[in-house]
């Protein structure tokens, strides 16, 4: 326990190295600068871009050329070093026949039963340059879902012991919510309200919400909820209240939807907290002692791409759930367990779309406002997911924008008067519902190192198998059915409604949540991270993000990572501050 | 110019293009667009115009025009398209089935979005909560 005894030991270079900078690596920069602003904080970031206003209105307006407004990378695609540090932003390229290459610019998919589809960003600010802001929080049997369902795995932690990070990731992200609608929602206890009020219903929720609220589909009764989003309902945090520009995905040019770049702005004016932008990991090493401290970086961006070393007492790996594995993996860390890289998971997603009896005006404030959380839970879970579905503000989302409505009435020959007037008539009714379900993990899906492929630094790129399982399947299904009866019950036509599972061929959308693969759990022999988020086989290496999940839930994963890694960063202020980390778990 | 606008007010639907006033933000649309349509789509926009000229005058020129034998050949179609997707949706590109990629520059110019009665995506100009209340112009 010799390594923290002097927690300012200034032979390292720093007192923390932070890899990644999105809304993990941010805010454990910026709680534990709040513990000590003497800590000397290092946060390297392999993406290079501009956190300043000039930077989000420059991508506000290459959403222009984005056409079809359905890719949620189109602002972003033109930085510098999306060629130097590539993300996997066509991820969701359909499967090519065998023999054929991927139309993807990243993942090596090797022998994958299915593509995994689901990308991220590698900026400054990481992948939350793309995300909604829906912050719900996990139910309490999400973190035993082995116990209570015989099914996936159990956490080291619980609800009880995330509850008060919750509320204060909720201050920090800047949560609207309506704490009467949520407080209690299976068993899921809230000990403050939300910092602000939940969101204003849009004209659609209304219309919708007065014709399925208390309505019995099977055997659920349906209750219509304000979803809580890190989206301003009112001035929050210097930062405006929304103003409705249905863009929250890719880019919320008001910046009333939280971002990483809030807690990254707030950090560049701390005195002893360093961003590295341009500098990709590309090993972590020990010591003489056999600590993991030195941080091994190539900064791309420099003339002649030096690379360069950097120590310090305490690294925290905050690089999301596909760069963390493969470091460690190219590293040969931590991996004791043989976990690292696997549980690979997702939020598998499906929709359905219909038109409404009159108009709902979609297109007209947040893409989301509404959910239906009443399918999340139940004892069904021993035998398939739950799923938690949003209520849709954006037409029919990625089913169908206006400049596609506006195409196929072209291919329908259809000019002149008729044209706006039949588009019209179609977009303003048009409503989408959308379920996603819970994968559980498996060994089986993992992030690997591929031996065959490398970057432009020539680094290798991760390997991914990914399958999905029989009981997100079964949610999805569900989900659809549902889907299906709420239409019914709100009179609405259905549009498009593909069953999720047909004839044997999936059918669905990622979520984009990327989780699992460093899984945190009690038992070092199956596990990567303790319930603190340290490494078992190291006591100084650090793993926040959603990597760290044990099961993926149904609910997205922003809020729970962030609860989680403000409950790390007091692990290690206490590892710094008292040089050792024998405490308990509660 | 008049005669690209009395064609581009027949495919879209829009009386109001026929009147644009050189001068204004619409005037210099239309020649941003004329320009890029001639660059882009020059043979199938001129087969296009030759066929609108021979229609111009009849009792239901749009009829007549769909009913040209000319105009379901390409490059016309496209031609057709690209002009519709342009005052429409400021882009252009793509065909059938596959969506229009391309800027026209005047995104928030778009006619589709007072059409369906919402702002154009991502450039509201309006304050929050707008959203619940049902459109007003109508």
């Amino acid at each position: 326990m010799a390594l923290f005894s002097k927690y300012r030991d200034h032979t390292y270079d720093f007192d923390v190295v932070i890899v990644g900078s999105g809304v993990a690596g941010a805010l454990a920069a910026w709680k534990l600068s709040r513990y000590d602003d003497d800590y000397r904080i290092l946060i390297l970031e392999a993406g290079d871009n501009g956190i300043n206003e000039g930077q989000r209105v420059e991508f506000h307006h290459a959403m222009d050329r984005q056409g079809n407004r359905g890719d949620m990378f189109a602002p972003y695609l033109e930085v510098a070093s999306r060629t130097m540090v590539p993300s996997p932003e066509k991820a969701a390229a359909p499967k090519p026949a065998p023999g054929q290459p991927f139309a993807e610019k990243y993942y090596d998919y090797g022998d994958t039963p299915d593509t995994f589809r689901a990308g991220y960003n590698r900026l400054v600010g990481g992948s939350t340059w793309a995300w909604r802001g829906n912050c719900p929080r996990f139910l309490p049997t999400d973190f035993r879902l082995k116990k209570e369902f015989g099914v996936g795995r159990d956490w080291p932690i619980d609800y009880d012991d995330l509850e008060d990070y919750y509320v204060e990731a909720e201050y920090e992200l800047g949560v609207s919510g309506n704490h009467e609608e949520l407080d209690g929602l299976f068993g899921a206890h809230r000990s403050r309200p939300f910092p602000m009020p939940g969101q204003a219903l849009t004209y659609s929720d209304q219309l919708v919400k007065a014709r399925i609220e208390g309505k019995k589909v099977g055997d659920t009764t349906v209750k219509v909820t304000t979803t809580p989003q890190a989206r301003n309902s009112q001035p929050y945090d210097g930062r405006p209240a929304c103003e409705g520009h249905s863009n929250c995905i890719p880019l919320c040019p008001s910046h009333a939807k939280y971002d990483a770049t809030v807690h990254l702005r707030r950090l560049s004016r701390s005195r002893n907290v360093e961003l590295r932008s341009g500098c990709v990991v590309t090993l972590l090493s020990k010591d003489d002692k056999g600590h993991v401290t030195r941080v091994h970086y190539r900064k791309w961006n420099a003339p002649g791409m030096p690379d360069t070393v950097v120590t310090a007492p305490i690294v925290v790996l905050a690089a999301h759930a596909v760069e963390t594995p493969k470091l460690l993996l190219m590293s040969n860390l931590a991996n004791s367990s043989d976990q690292v890289g696997r549980n690979l998971m997702d939020h598998i997603q499906w929709e359905v779309t219909a038109l409404f009896e009159e108009p709902v005006y979609p297109f007209r404030g947040p893409q989301s406002v509404t959910a239906i959380e009443s399918f999340r839970e139940g004892k069904f879970r021993s035998q398939r997911s739950g799923f938690r579905m949003t209520i849709g503000n954006d037409g029919w989302g990625r089913a169908g924008s206006p400049a596609k409505i506006i195409d196929e009435l072209l291919t329908k020959k259809v000019y002149g008067p008729d044209l706006l007037s039949q588009a019209s008539h179609e977009i303003t009714k048009m409503i989408r519902l959308s379920f996603s379900t819970e994968m559980l993990p498996s060994p089986n899906n993992r992030v690997q190192v591929s031996s065959k492929v490398d970057d432009a630094l020539k680094l290798p790129r991760p390997l991914i198998t990914f399958g999905v399982d029989d009981y997100s399947k079964g949610g999805l299904m569900a989900g659809f059915e549902a889907s299906k009866s709420l239409f019914q019950l709100m009179n609405a036509t259905l549009a498009e409604a593909t069953p999720p599972v047909q004839d044997g061929k999936l059918n669905w959308n990622t979520a984009a949540h990327i989780m699992g693969t460093c899984v945190m759990g009690s038992d070092p022999k199956d596990s990567v991270v303790d319930g603190w988020g340290r490494c078992h086989d190291h006591e100084n290496l650090f793993i926040v993000g959603s990597s760290v999940f044990a099961t993926g839930a149904t609910a997205n994963p922003t809020l729970t990572l962030a609860a989680i890694t403000l409950r790390t960063a007091k692990a290690i202020h206490r590892q710094l501050r008292h040089g050792h980390h024998n405490y308990a778990l509660v | 110019m008049e005669e690209f606008l009395g064609l581009a007010s027949l495919l879209t639907g829009l009386p109001s293009l026929k009147g644009v006033d050189q001068a204004s933000v619409e005037g210099r649309m239309a020649r941003d667009y004329l320009r890029l349509l001639k660059e882009q789509y020059g043979p199938g926009f001129d087969a296009l115009l030759t066929i609108y000229r021979s229609v111009a005058a009849s009792p239901d020129p749009l009829k007549s025009l769909l009913q040209d034998p000319g105009f379901d050949a390409e490059p016309v179609t496209t031609a057709a398209r690209q002009i519709v997707n342009l005052w429409l949706l400021s882009q252009y590109g793509g065909g059938p089935g596959k969506l229009p990629d391309q800027d026209g520059g005047f995104y928030e110019k778009g006619a589709v979005w007072p059409a369906i009665k919402a702002h154009p995506i991502g450039f509201s100009h309006l304050n929050y909560g707008y959203w619940s209340s049902k459109p007003t112009h109508e």
